[in-house]
């Protein structure tokens, strides 16, 4: 079985989403509304031909930090249950064709590292961390009374 | 589950609801051979859809459903109100089995005997049995021809490309010279044009709603031993089809209110000289770019003494003030919150069962709900509803360099605050307040609510929007400033941001760029403030003893001087040599018009320029002529010393500490027009 995979970057590390999932990529940049009071890898929201998009930032949701300002970076725009979402990364690669099954996660990893990926794939001499993106939106979703355990606010 | 199925559901849903209309008309009118007729084809084209979709539970019911109708239709069976119910409880069975399979996508289990057996009893109750029933199969309606179902997905996906359009059209504009002139100008025109049959597509006729209220009302009727007729006009009427939904459960209350509690029972009407069938009128029309629905009915109107008696129960009104209240007061008694709940409904034979919440779901979606009643007679809810909520005008306003739009209908007013201006900011500990108009406002801030940080840098002269809140209140939030006023297309938030309370959506703008859709109830419960109540409450809270604002003034020696703000409009200064002396009264010039002075009971003004208060009360206005403004209280308490009538003061009362006299202002209003009279030498100019 081929996985069609799209590699990006984000902060060093080699990642990707199966090339399906990925609707369009566009540049960094655009103009972005915040959101006040939103979870903090929800960095705004935008106009994508009409449609408003909800951009999240990879790297916020690893908890890394945020990317010089110079760097523009781009976006990979991702349709989940009828919405569009724009995920900031740092660079955007090659599509890469991997055979069998990707490798499991392994369990030394950082937990924010850890909630993000699916599997690893061997590319060349570096590891490839495939992410569950829709896992992803769909924990960011989720109300935060219901993430936050009673009292911590 | 397949397509087919789907569609047939879809079909029979709708199809159903159209019986319920005419099952109601037939029972009143039993020998409409054209009525019975369509009944039989649509109870009959579900019977053999059942058949090929496999649905042997489903064909049964109307099976024998149908048997009861041909009769109907041949005339061998009369059409009585027990077999009208019969026919009603088959298609609550049908119903409840095709909801079922909309569920689950199989039929519900279930035992349909009893039913089966009453309905062979009335099929059998006659003596013969047409079989004529497969010439019907043949008559297909025709009407399916001229419309054609659209799925609301791709409706709004026209709705999305059209925004683009509209975007791209308003990027293309100020290219609008030379050659391109005419190709822009007709483009402008045609996406203009687009955009009114888009938003056309939304719509739907009031009477989509309609359908299922004359079952509602004529089960309704038997259950509580009335007649009742249900009058409809203006069903074709449309409106947004979101909107629709949203008025539904708000409209079947107020149905249900005037079935209740408004309509007599037969023999009581006839007593009243009325026709023994009450009716109720549900009628619809556009009027300013709303939909005006009416509620009328013809019963005993609104029970005050009833209502009343609650309200003091409830502690709405201190039991003093009751009998000091006019009829219409008692009458928005009803729309107060907590005014009745669903343990006492049986209690009360007044109306007002839940119209706070009714007015509540009105307001959301900014209308209004007005009620009117003459006791005996009857009464009218009227409810004012936007034709969408998917164009909203809106005002954009600006915060720390960010957009947000804030929906029209939420906004009462806009207040600049300017350093040295008319409007000043009080502060409270923390806590932020706009007097207005004898209101406390609170206010907040929207960086305060987004969380960020207080002692950020501020606009020099911040802008302050008085905001509804439903149920009643009003509160402000202060913005860096006003940005543009547009229609905005409303979008549903993504659920990555549904949690946020303090939005409703968001909004493409015309330039481009997206603005979030400020929700003022969400900011209110996010920002832990109490709205000040609206102008409505403020007159209950009055009445409950906490004083109704006043300014305080000085005229002639002794105590100080308050009028209560209602009666005043204006304060201004005059020069005494303009004043004309005629017939024994005094006037000026005032306005296109003749103002009548009278000198505050008990003073002598000497100055050559005197300020005057202006009063009114109704259409009658005078001038009273004092010496200086003291200043406003918020809460002028009633007066605890009362003075007879006719002597321009109604008596004393607290303010501030001291006592002050406070100005009976219609009488005085009436001494000043009246003239000057002998008997009261005591009024001097």
């Amino acid at each position: 079985m081929t996985t069609q995979i799209l590699s990006f970057k984000v902060a060093g590390q080699l990642c990707g989403i199966p090339a399906l999932d990925v609707h369009d990529v566009i540049r960094g940049g655009q103009r972005l509304t915040p959101v006040p009071r939103a979870a903090p890898a929800i960095i705004g929201i935008l106009n994508l031909r009409g449609r408003i998009a909800v951009a999240v930032s990879l790297r916020r949701y690893l908890e890394l930090q945020d990317a010089p300002r110079h760097a523009a970076g781009m976006s990979l725009v991702i349709e989940n249950a009828g919405n569009l979402y724009c995920l900031a990364v740092d660079s955007v690669g090659e599509v890469l064709s991997f055979e069998g099954k990707a490798g499991p996660v392994p369990p030394v990893l950082d937990a924010n590292w850890r909630k993000v990926m699916s599997g690893v794939w061997p590319c060349g001499d570096a590891l490839l961390a495939q992410l569950d993106i829709r896992g992803m939106i769909d924990a960011l979703c989720v109300p935060q009374d219901e993430q936050m355990p009673a009292g911590t606010l | 589950m397949d397509e087919l199925m789907q569609e047939f559901l879809t079909d029979t849903t709708e199809k159903l609801g159209a019986l319920d209309l005419d099952l109601v008309r037939l029972e009143k009118n039993p020998n409409d051979a054209e009525l019975i007729g369509r009944i039989f084809r649509l109870v009959h084209t579900v019977k053999g859809n059942c058949g090929f979709l496999g649905l042997p539970r489903l064909e049964n019911v109307t099976h024998h459903a149908e048997s009861v109708l041909s009769q109907y239709r041949a005339g061998t069976v009369p059409v009585t109100t027990d077999s009208v119910s019969l026919i009603l409880q088959s298609l609550d069975r049908i119903k409840g089995i095709v909801g079922g399979i909309a569920e689950t996508g199989v039929e519900p289990a279930g035992d349909d005997r009893v039913l089966i057996d009453l309905l062979d009893r009335e099929t059998a109750s006659c003596k013969s049995m047409p079989e004529a029933v497969n010439a019907f199969s043949a008559a297909i309606d025709d009407l399916s021809a001229k419309s054609l179902r659209i799925g609301v997905d791709t409706l709004e996906d026209m709705m999305t490309l059209m925004g683009e359009l509209v975007l791209a059209r308003n990027q293309l504009l100020p290219h609008m010279r030379g050659e391109l002139h005419q190709p822009l100008h007709r483009l402008d025109k045609t996406v203009s044009a687009l955009q009114q049959s888009m938003l056309k597509a939304r719509m739907q006729p009031v009477g989509n709603l309609w359908g299922k209220l004359p079952r509602i009302v004529r089960d309704m009727a038997i259950d509580l031993g009335k007649k009742i007729r249900l009058d409809m006009a203006g069903g074709t009427t449309e409106i947004d089809r979101q909107v629709l939904e949203l008025i539904r459960d708000p409209l079947t209350h107020l149905l249900r209110n005037a079935a209740d509690h408004g309509i007599e029972k037969p023999a009581l009407r006839v007593t009243r000289g009325k026709s023994p069938e009450g009716v109720i009128l549900l009628s619809a029309r556009h009027e300013g770019g709303q939909v005006v629905i009416d509620v009328a009915d013809d019963g005993r109107g609104l029970d005050e003494a009833a209502i009343l008696q609650k309200a003091i129960e409830n502690g709405l009104v201190p039991a003093t003030r009751g009998r000091s209240l006019t009829a219409s007061q008692v009458q928005q008694l009803v729309f107060a919150p907590g005014f009745s709940t669903a343990a006492e409904v049986t209690a009360l034979s007044g109306r007002g069962v839940g119209m706070d919440v009714v007015r509540a779901n009105i307001e959301k979606i900014g209308g209004t709900v007005e009620l009117s009643s003459v006791a005996g007679k009857g009464a009218v809810v009227t409810m004012r509803i936007p034709l969408t909520l998917a164009i909203i005008p809106a005002l954009v306003v600006k915060t720390e360099g960010e957009r947000y739009a804030l929906p029209r209908s939420a906004i009462r007013e806009v207040v600049a605050l300017k350093r040295g201006g008319a409007h000043q900011m009080q502060r409270i500990d923390r806590a932020k307040f706009l007097p207005l108009r004898g209101q406390m406002v609170p206010l907040v801030s929207l960086q305060t609510v987004f969380g960020a940080d207080e002692l950020a840098p501020r606009a020099l002269n911040p802008f302050v929007v008085i905001l509804h809140v439903g149920g009643g209140g009003v509160f402000g939030v202060i913005c860096d400033g006003i940005a543009t006023a547009e229609e905005i297309v409303v979008k549903p938030l993504s659920p990555a941001l549904q949690r946020l309370r303090l939005f409703s959506g968001n909004a493409v703008l015309g330039d481009g760029g997206v603005v979030l859709i400020l929700d003022p109830s969400g900011i209110a419960r996010e920002a832990n403030i109490e709205p000040a109540p609206k102008p409505v409450a403020a007159e209950m809270t009055m009445l409950a003893g906490n004083g109704r604002p006043a300014l305080l003034f000085r005229a002639g020696a002794g105590s100080d001087r308050a009028v209560p703000l209602e009666y005043l409009s204006r304060i201004e200064r005059i020069d005494m040599s303009t004043v004309q002396n005629t017939g024994g009264r005094r006037v000026m010039a005032y306005r296109d018009g003749l103002l009548p002075l009278i000198a505050y009971p008990g003073s002598t003004p000497t100055g050559k320029r005197q300020p005057v208060l202006v009063i009114r009360d109704g259409d009658a206005q005078a001038g009273v002529i004092f010496d200086s403004v003291l200043g406003v209280v918020d809460a002028l308490p009633d007066v605890a010393l009362k003075l007879e009538s006719g002597s321009g003061s109604l008596g004393s009362a607290l303010a501030e500490g001291q006592a002050v006299d406070v100005m009976d202002a219609p009488w005085l209003i009436r001494r000043a027009r009246e003239g000057l009279m002998h008997d009261h030498p005591d009024i001097v100019i």
